[in-house]
């Protein structure tokens, strides 16, 4: 039976006093996800919301997704979890593998937080959900630097600090306030949508005015990997390693990802350096953090929980329930958007020298290669250079007037003619 | 608003029109790879190409090409831009245009390129 028609036959049987709501809120929303497109976010985001609580509540077995109704996937018994570089089997690892899935800082949707510096946001739901992700990824990382990845949630004064910097607090040095703002310097208004490039680009931005935490971001652009250039910025003074954050904005198709990517996306979280991924669904971002079988595990930024103000609580001691879950959702290869990014925490060089070669065994081999990896800069490209970080806010696009190749035009037939001369 | 959506080179024009247009061009100019240059159609972020139809000598790596672009659509260095050939796969930019060629031409004769940058989530 296809899944739509155990969907509906399984509806059937439990709910059929409530059918002839539930197809009305999904012919809804059907309709308001059409009209989603082409209009901009406001109250409609508002509406939807709160068609999907109540779909939630009338269809408890089955998760709501915009557009339809979608059979709710199950991890299945007996076959092999992999979460970043970590590896369980249902039901005998089940307390493990909750325990992991809960030590991950969870970010949603929050209502009620103080207003964006300039703006009148006070909520980022149906706006926030990539920045929620990178706040995911980057939590993470950031729990990876100070501890490990075998690190299991308990309440310590350093965990607490990293936790602080991510609450809703404009002056928190990464909260949703932040990266919103830092999205501005990429022509982005707080309040509109991101990429997983866009947001890797604010996180890289911010962690540059946080020094003492000596950590460096860097964000792979173009597919290509220059091996000497991460070098470069790793060690500013050309013997120190700062602990590196490599992210790689990818792009695995154009409308859906090609299939000879999927192996590959997937064994990015069989590596122990991996802190995950951001990416989604059309238009819904998730945190990706494994796989089983060929479909992706996430942590969803969609649901919208009441603001923590941080004038109100204990910032020694902060509440956290609400930053864990030890929820776990499936996505299919086949529903994945092509555009995703993937990262790795390398802590030393010995780590990101171990990294490469595990790229070059897997993820840049073959076919489904998923990005290029050289050692050293090709000469026509620019070497790189150090921003100072007052200019970091600025565009700076000069960098590329430096290439070499004269691509003077003359017309033939139409045609552009590049020269190389 | 939805941007006008504007038909592909290969929806404008017939195979046999594009394939006597390549005979043309490779005649006039041996050495160079006609390629067509697109924005993907659904593209929002980055700006259109003023030419679709470019002629780039053998040698060019795509690594090049891609640098050439980028600087005639102005885009920061920080902006996301993945060139796409045949609609399929993120070009490798050490191989040289002729490589391309020989491995990804199209029936016409053309090699067919697409840019996109990346989607938005909400």
């Amino acid at each position: 039976m296809s899944s739509w028609s155990k969907v509906w036959s399984n509806i059937w049987t439990d709910y059929s006093y409530q059918i002839g709501v539930a197809s009305l809120l999904v012919t809804t929303l059907c309709a308001a996800r059409y009209v989603r497109r082409n209009v901009s976010m406001g109250d409609l985001e508002a509406t939807l919301a709160t068609l999907n609580n109540s779909i939630n509540n009338t269809i408890t077995d089955y998760t709501p997704v915009f557009g339809g109704v979608e059979e709710k996937s199950q991890l299945l018994d007996g076959i092999e979890i992999q979460v970043m570089g970590r590896s369980y089997v249902l039901p005998d690892d089940v307390a493990m593998f909750e325990r992991d899935v809960e030590s991950f800082l969870w970010f949603s949707y929050r209502r009620n937080f103080r207003a964006i510096g300039g703006t009148t946001y006070t909520s980022d739901r149906g706006w926030g959900c990539m920045l929620r992700c990178i706040q995911m990824l980057y939590s993470h990382t950031l729990i990876r630097h100070s501890f490990s990845r075998d690190w299991r949630w308990t309440k310590c004064p350093v965990y607490n600090s990293i936790l602080r910097d991510f609450l809703d607090d404009p002056n928190g040095l990464y909260s949703i306030q932040q990266i919103a703002k830092a999205g501005c310097s990429a022509g982005k208004d707080v309040g509109t949508w991101f990429g997983p490039n866009t947001a890797a680009q604010s996180i890289r931005i911010l962690t540059e005015f946080h020094k003492e935490l000596n950590l460096t971001v860097q964000v792979v652009m173009d597919n290509f990997l220059c091996i000497e250039d991460i070098k470069f910025f790793a060690k500013e003074d050309d013997v120190t390693w700062t602990p590196l954050l490599l992210i790689i904005p990818l792009r695995l198709g154009l409308s859906e990802c090609n299939n000879i990517y999927i192996d590959n996306i997937k064994h990015c979280f069989k590596i122990e350096q991996s802190v995950g991924a951001v990416g989604g669904r059309p238009n819904s971002a998730f945190y990706f953090v494994g796989y089983q079988k060929d479909k992706l595990l996430y942590l969803d930024p969609h649901v919208t929980q009441e603001s923590l103000c941080p004038d109100d609580i204990d910032l020694d001691n902060i509440p956290d329930d609400t930053y864990h879950t030890k929820k776990v959702d499936l996505l299919a290869w086949d529903q994945l958007d092509p555009s995703i990014a993937v990262a790795f925490y390398c802590k030393t060089e010995h780590s990101f020298d171990d990294l490469c070669q595990q790229f070059r065994e897997t993820i840049t081999a073959g076919s489904g290669s998923l990005f290029e990896m050289v050692a050293k800069r090709p000469a026509y490209m620019t070497p790189p250079r150090r921003t100072p970080v007052d200019k970091l806010l600025e565009n700076y696009s000069a960098e590329y007037d430096e290439v070499n190749t004269e691509d003077a035009a003359s017309d033939s037939d139409g045609f552009e003619i590049i020269s190389n001369s | 608003m939805m941007p006008p959506v504007t038909r592909s080179f290969r929806e404008r024009k017939s195979f046999a029109s594009r394939k006597r247009e390549v005979d043309d061009i490779r005649m006039k100019h041996p050495n160079k790879t006609p390629v067509i240059v697109e924005r993907y159609k659904h593209e929002k972020n980055l700006p259109v190409l003023d030419k679709t139809k470019f002629l780039v000598p053998e040698e060019l790596t795509m690594g090049q090409l891609i640098s050439i672009i980028r600087r005639r659509l102005t885009l920061r260095p920080d902006q996301a831009f993945f060139l796409l050939v045949n609609q399929k796969t993120v070009a490798t930019l050490t191989l040289t245009m002729s490589e391309v060629y020989q491995n990804e031409k199209d029936e016409d004769g053309f090699v067919y390129m697409t840019y996109a940058s990346q989607e938005m989530f909400g």
